[in-house]
């Protein structure tokens, strides 16, 4: 992911973005030795930080590639938690390691997928306040969807 | 189970928020893409995830075992309504017992029971409460992990591993009681004394028809009888000096196991007085019930921190019986402990003592000086088995690392020529 960052972006800053995008792998190594599972999330949000300023200074035409870097994100994130998870010693099941790892992979299979569908729906799009505001409000409504759900999976028995 | 959420839920949350807000301000879609993964694990994991309800049972109330033994729990696990795609199981082990079984992780089916078993090997001699194991459930994608605490229910009693004794110590006077000392005086037994003219009363049985018919006249044999004796164990549980290999209350508890055992196949009446911070004793008895109620006993037995001056005349009249041994274990490092030694043999008591030596736990502390307190400090304790031996009780230094049955040895030598004194 760090190589794609370093050469989807060009010119200005270019070499603020590659340090940008080497931090954020050395941090995921890091959180990863030291079983901080926080540390993955907070690596992996360098690393897409690291992502979106490199395609803010570059400018120009759309990353088509972007599913495929947010599939990469994903997938990296998730295998680091695992990894984390993994570092206490543990006598796993066998099927449990099969059925994460499908998922990790079915998950950013389908995250990838959406992710196209979206970057298609934009380039159809014709723009203006109007789509921008839809968006705002898709997004607040979204936003609002997780909490409901997640103030319900609190609900204990 | 306590709902806990993981540190991505948060984390996804303001990244997805984040990426989106971003997408709007920059004009570039392409990170609505990437956030579009980490928005449909939110979505679809938190609408998946429902509480789980657990049962657990354990199935084993009270387990005895010995010193190095392993002891197996099993604990049945059962999940109402729904399957648990990842429960994480972690066993409370106290110190005493390890555990050799690592957590493990497993899927549990809808209303379908899974047994699991913990292997606990008892390192250390003692009464634990065991079974007690950490759940953690993991919601269907991670975002929500739910947790219980299963307190330790399982009593578990684990005895002082059984040491071998030869040779005890012998009771300088016994009980009227049948047991295995001969004793030197005259009467029913199976150990020939002497030959005597037979008296009116005599059974026909003891006469000796050889010497009568060589000697014209009846003439009987004597036995010297078989007899038993009161021994009591005396446990100074005032401190503990030890390290990682051990310690004294250790030894003292494993050699006490050893002594009453011992005693007890031979017959003899024996009780215990545990003298500490906490008094605790058993009344002198015989029989297998009283191996079982000493080594309840002893299992107890622990260093209970006080500066109450205490004093025999606090112990119970008949834990001390008249004519017992009293055979004493104690590192010799507590000032009451020594009164009470120095009082009981002022009572005319038979006392034998097992100095139980703190130095392998205790080495010399850093510099000149450390040095000569640790030097001052032997010497206080060799005058200590001298001051003993002068009043006639004999002392037997007991090392770590040597075997108890070798001390008993070198007890039973010193006690044979040792005179009894009256002070």
């Amino acid at each position: 992911m760090a190589a794609h960052t370093a050469t989807a972006t060009s010119g200005r800053g270019h070499g603020a973005v590659i340090v940008a995008a080497l931090a954020a792998s050395a941090a995921l190594a890091a959180a990863i030795i030291a079983r901080w599972e926080a540390g993955v999330v907070w690596a992996i949000a360098l690393a897409v930080a690291a992502y979106a300023a490199g395609l803010a200074l570059a400018g120009g035409s759309l990353d088509q590639w972007a599913p495929l870097t947010a599939g990469g994100l994903f997938a990296a994130a998730e295998l680091g938690e695992w990894a984390v998870e993994a570092a206490r010693p543990a006598q796993i099941d066998a099927g449990i390691v099969r059925a994460r790892a499908a998922t990790i992979v079915a998950l950013a299979a389908a995250g990838a997928a959406a992710g196209w569908l979206l970057l298609l729906a934009s380039n159809a799009g014709t723009g203006g306040l109007a789509i921008t505001a839809a968006g705002l409000a898709a997004t607040a409504a979204a936003m609002l969807l997780v909490s409901r759900l997640a103030r319900g999976a609190w609900r204990d028995d | 189970m306590t709902a806990v959420p993981a540190a991505k839920l948060r984390g996804y949350a303001m990244l997805t928020a984040a990426l989106v807000w971003a997408a709007i301000v920059l004009h570039r879609p392409e990170l609505v893409a990437v956030a579009a993964p980490f928005g449909v694990l939110l979505v679809i994991g938190l609408a998946a995830t429902v509480p789980p309800e657990l049962a657990v049972r354990t199935s084993d109330e009270e387990i005895r075992a010995v010193e190095g033994d392993t002891i197996t729990l099993h604990t049945e696990l059962e999940a109402a309504g729904q399957a648990i795609g990842r429960l994480a199981i972690a066993t409370h082990a106290p110190a005493g017992l390890h555990s050799s079984t690592p957590a493990r992780v497993l899927r549990l089916s809808a209303d379908t029971p899974a047994e699991i078993t913990t292997d606990l090997v008892c390192t250390r001699w003692g009464g634990y409460l065991t079974g007690g194991m950490s759940l953690r459930a993991s919601g269907p994608l991670g975002l929500v992990r739910f947790e219980q605490t299963v307190p330790a229910t399982v009593r578990v009693r684990v005895y002082p591993r059984p040491e071998s004794v030869r040779a005890l110590p012998r009771p300088a006077a016994t009980h009227v009681g049948a047991g295995n000392y001969v004793t030197r005086t005259r009467g029913e037994g199976l150990e020939f004394a002497d030959l005597r003219p037979h008296v009116p009363g005599d059974r026909l049985r003891q006469v000796n028809w050889r010497v009568s018919a060589r000697r014209g006249r009846l003439h009987v044999n004597d036995y010297h009888p078989e007899r038993n004796a009161d021994v009591v164990l005396f446990l100074d549980s005032f401190t503990d000096t030890r390290d990682q290999a051990g310690g004294t209350i250790d030894m003292t508890v494993r050699a006490a196991a050893a002594l009453a055992a011992a005693y007890l196949r031979t017959r003899d009446r024996v009780g215990i007085v545990g003298f500490g911070g906490v008094l605790r004793w058993v009344l002198p008895s015989a029989g297998q019930t009283q191996t079982y109620r000493i080594l309840d006993s002893l299992i107890d037995t622990q260093v209970v921190a006080s500066y109450a001056w205490r004093e025999v005349a606090v112990i119970p009249a008949r834990t001390l019986p008249p004519h017992a041994l009293v055979v004493a274990l104690t590192p010799l490092a507590d000032a009451r402990m020594l009164t009470a030694l120095a009082d009981l043999r002022a009572r005319g008591i038979d006392l034998a003592v097992i100095d139980v030596s703190p130095l392998p736990f205790v080495g010399p502390p850093a510099g000149d000086l450390g040095d000569l307190a640790y030097r001052l400090w032997r010497l206080q304790r060799e005058q200590l088995g001298s001051k003993y031996r002068t009043m006639g009780v004999p002392v037997v230094e007991w090392l770590h690392g040597q075997p108890v049955d070798e001390v008993l040895a070198k007890l039973r030598e010193v006690r044979r020529y040792a005179r009894t004194v009256r002070i």
